[in-house]
């Protein structure tokens, strides 16, 4: 069943030009010259219920007009959408009460107040009854560990425990489908850690769907099973976050601890990336040589004490597939 | 329709957010004594010098310009508030509430204001009180009729203060709009002194205004006897603005949904 379904998806936005020194003011103010800037330019995708779904890109690839439309805020220049069954921009309020949202910069708690007022606030405002409410913030409570937070001011609390309270009140009334735009913005290594584990977990409990965008590949590797990415308004991958790595990066990080001091591995396809005494690292292009290859020429050099064969880091793919595609454009 | 609980919920949230900012309320409130001071002794020495020849007993005067200082420092700045969601873009994110963004502000900033009301009706009326050293002449009846209509009065200003603010997505800023409907209030309000003491020509444009059923309307009842206005016609003034003001800001909002479903706020 589709949680989420886009169809040529489009949208312009109307700008104005400025133009530069006194008669370009001048001229500018009487004769305005608007221009058309294309945000979106026909993108299609369905979301699966209870599936994790990445959306990534660069900035001003779409991702945050897909989210504002997805979420009703914004309407689409043509295409349509359906979310929940609804049409976001035309249903918004009944639309609102089968998503959460967490935007990563901007705040739902009161900031002077306990968290508790926050969420007893919103549950009002979703139309949460007493019982219903009580029995889903203990829930929460308990999965996001924020038992000891509930009376503190949010102004008091760190960053991480803030995003931890943000994404309870986006849960409170339930939402069969979250949207999560930056959801670890500015935060440190193991709140981020924290935060991945608990969106992943409570989603695969309660088979919410998650659109998340983000800039950071490990919010995608860690919570989604699904990754699209955007860019200049049109998508350029649709595939499993798994894939992603054996089907468009050809590499592999080989590091190798010898009993000499130096070894030098001279072969077509290995570039040293890193080297000290006993240890060398090289970047294997599988497409030219094997890894095989490379660990039997180390071992005509020298014994190894150990050998780590990795993927390069998500970052480096996600860098690798957008080059492509430029090169392709060009 | 909005759920009146939801807006109870909004309203009650922001009374005890701004009951928690002590020290902000207590800085405003001791302003707004000065200013009640300095128009009290404003009158009294008009009076004591015979300046003007004033229609009513000075105390009358001095508890209704004290009443209109009140009314201003009483309602939150809304329109600034506004105007900040409108820049940060935070506003097109509250569309996507169950709830319709300006009755949500509105709604808030009644909360603040009846935290404000809290201090002010009992600190500043105390302090009015000691500083004239008498009731008004119509007693303690009239006082309290004209603080009952005070506060509606004040929650029509926050609504024509929202209308303000809201003008920030075509303006860029609402300072604008907010200085101008600020001047209509002062002015045509009887912010400095009743309206009965204006030239009938200014009076009846006055009337004429939603500024009439927010500030002369309610406070002139402290003037017993030479209050113009009975309790029927202020009642009655005030369900007739109070309706044309929500018309008009249901209108302005529709306006404001669209334009930010264009353009993301």
């Amino acid at each position: 069943m589709h949680a989420l379904t886009v169809d040529n998806l489009k949208k312009s936005f109307k700008t104005k030009k400025s133009k530069s020194g006194f008669s370009g003011v001048v001229s500018t103010f009487f004769k305005p010259d608007w221009q058309l800037a294309e945000a979106l330019r026909g993108i299609s995708f369905d979301i699966e219920q209870g599936q994790r779904v990445a959306f990534i890109g660069p900035n001003g690839a779409g991702k945050s007009t897909t989210i504002k439309i997805l979420s009703g805020i914004l309407q689409p220049t043509s295409g349509d959408v359906s979310v929940a069954g609804f049409r976001p921009w035309a249903e918004r309020e009944k639309l609102a009460y089968k998503i959460g949202t967490v935007f990563g910069q901007r705040s739902q708690l009161w900031y002077h107040l306990p968290a508790q007022d926050s969420f007893h606030l919103l549950a009002s405002a979703y139309d949460v009854d007493r019982d219903t409410y009580k029995k889903r913030i203990k829930i929460l409570t308990e999965s996001f560990e924020i038992g000891d937070l509930l009376d503190k001011p949010v102004r008091s609390m760190s960053l991480g425990q803030r995003m931890r309270c943000e994404i309870v009140a986006s849960f409170i009334h339930k939402p069969s489908i979250l949207f999560l735009d930056e959801p670890t913005v500015g935060l440190d290594v193991s709140a981020k850690a924290v935060i991945r584990d608990l969106v992943y977990e409570s989603s695969r409990e309660d088979g919410t769907t998650v659109l998340l965008t983000s800039h950071d590949t490990g919010d995608m590797e860690r919570v989604c099973d699904r990754v699209i990415l955007i860019d200049e308004g049109e998508i350029i991958i649709d595939d499993k976050v798994s894939k992603l790595r054996s089907n468009y990066i050809r590499k592999k990080v080989v590091t190798l601890n010898t009993k000499e001091e130096n070894i030098i591995l001279k072969m077509a396809g290995v570039k040293n990336i890193d080297h000290s005494p006993h240890s060398l690292t090289v970047e294997v292009d599988t497409q030219k040589q094997s890894v095989e290859a490379v660990i039997q020429k180390a071992m005509t050099q020298s014994s190894l004490h150990d050998i780590s064969v990795e993927d390069p880091p998500m970052e480096d793919v996600i860098k690798a597939i957008y080059a492509k595609t430029k090169k392709k454009v060009a | 329709m909005v759920n009146p609980r939801k807006l109870y919920v909004f309203a009650s949230t922001s009374f005890r957010d701004h009951m928690s900012h002590r020290l902000k309320l207590g800085v405003r409130f001791c302003m707004c004594v000065f200013f009640m001071f300095v128009f009290i002794e404003f009158w009294q020495l008009i009076a004591r010098e015979n300046l003007i020849d004033i229609p009513f007993p000075v105390a009358d005067i001095c508890w209704y310009t004290s009443l209109t200082q009140m009314m201003l420092f009483m309602s939150p700045r809304l329109f600034m508030t506004i105007e900040e969601d409108v820049r940060s873009g935070d506003i097109a994110y509250s569309l996507i509430r169950p709830m319709p963004y300006l009755w949500m502000r509105i709604s808030e900033g009644i909360g603040n204001m009846t935290a404000n009301t809290l201090v002010y009706y009992t600190l500043g009326i105390a302090c009015v009180y000691v500083y004239i050293g008498e009731l008004p002449s119509g007693g303690m009846s009239a006082l309290i009729t004209a603080l009952f209509f005070l506060y509606f009065g004040s929650v029509l200003h926050i609504l024509y203060q929202a209308m303000a603010g809201i003008t920030a997505l075509w303006l860029q800023d609402a300072e604008m709009a907010y200085r101008i409907y600020q001047k209509i209030l002062i002015v045509l309000g009887g912010l400095y002194m009743p309206l009965t003491l204006y030239p009938d020509w200014l009076q009846t444009w006055a009337f004429l205004t939603p500024v009439v059923a927010m500030m002369f309307g309610p406070v002139q009842f402290v003037l017993g006897e030479n209050s113009p206005l009975d309790i029927q016609t202020v009642v009655l003034l005030m369900i007739c603005w109070f309706g044309f003001s929500v018309l008009l800001m249901g209108v302005i909002y529709r306006s404001c949904v669209a334009r930010i479903e264009i353009n993301g706020g």
